[in-house]
């Protein structure tokens, strides 16, 4: 249901820039996510799901290098440390955790959901900035992007 | 430097390879689709596309080989579905590897486009035959 919301159009406000990283996540989130109605608490599986991500980016955190490659360039610790940051923020709005969670290979990192034919992704990049996107299948349907810098 | 007067062309029968660090996970087995998009995205030094091997002049050990003391997956195409999806796939040897070639297609100036991103899940989740491996890299 909320991918099909997604995909039928984004009721996103234009004029207002999100500031803060709950502010930015939310907004980028809004056409996915009625943040203005009360979520049911996370099931234990998927709160143990977050716990594994997190404890994924703090090993990463631990040593950024391990991914990075020839031409690869592996996420900052800063990167890590705002991924984390984004990761409580969606666990704490009862989000689901993603199915997958990893580095994009230009310093950033990608969350990632998947339903049937759509998949949906949120991409923290290098610079700061942060997109969503949803595909059908191979299609991309639309994305949305903030590139201003987030304030933690 | 190649000798550009005798390089041979891709043919659309042939097939190639692409290199995945096991680290980024970008390639997980137990996961379904178990090949991640971002195992495709250009560079920044991926300024004229991304590389693959041709198996005409490379074992998928010498395409798994990458950095000393690491591991890596290497997923296999046939060259003319790429062409068929409108991928572009240009032979590009390079000193000490004749089957290098590219996919200019794939370039770190157009990978936020929309034609790059669909080309990049269709090459993670439609047109990769197969992923051989994990190979380990040496210690030199």
């Amino acid at each position: 249901v909320l991918i099909e919301t997604l995909r039928q159009g984004s009721k996103m406000p234009v004029l207002e820039v999100p500031q803060t990283l709950p502010e930015r996540i939310e907004y980028l989130l809004h056409p996915v996510v009625d943040f203005e109605t009360a979520h049911a608490p996370l099931s234990e599986t998927h709160a143990v799901a977050w716990q594994e991500r997190l404890d994924q980016l703090s090993a990463w955190s631990r040593d950024p290098e391990q991914l990075s490659d020839e031409a690869i360039e592996a996420p900052s610790r800063h990167m890590l440390g705002l991924a984390m940051d984004v990761a409580a923020v969606l666990r704490d709005r009862n989000i689901e955790a993603p199915d997958r969670m990893i580095p994009n290979g230009d310093g950033g990192i990608v969350f990632r959901w998947r339903s049937c034919d759509f998949t949906w992704s949120l991409e923290l990049e290098a610079d700061g900035s942060m997109e969503t996107s949803l595909m059908e299948e191979n299609k991309l349907v639309c994305r949305h992007t903030l590139h201003v810098q987030a304030t933690r | 430097m190649a000798d550009f007067d005798t390089i041979e062309p891709v043919d659309d029968g042939e097939i190639l390879y692409r290199r995945i660090p096991v680290s980024t996970g970008w390639y997980q087995p137990d996961k379904q689709p178990p090949l991640e998009p971002e195992a495709f995205r250009p560079a920044q030094s991926d300024t004229s596309g991304i590389s693959v091997s041709r198996a005409k002049y490379t074992s998928l050990e010498q395409a798994a080989c990458g950095r000393p003391g690491k591991d890596y997956y290497v997923a296999v195409f046939h060259a003319g579905e790429l062409r068929v999806a409108g991928l572009e796939v240009t032979a590009k040897p390079v000193e000490g590897n004749p089957g290098h070639a590219e996919i200019p297609s794939l370039r770190y100036e157009n990978r936020k486009s929309r034609q790059a991103i669909e080309w990049r899940f269709l090459l993670a989740h439609r047109l990769c035959l197969r992923v051989e491996g994990p190979f380990h890299s040496p210690q030199k």
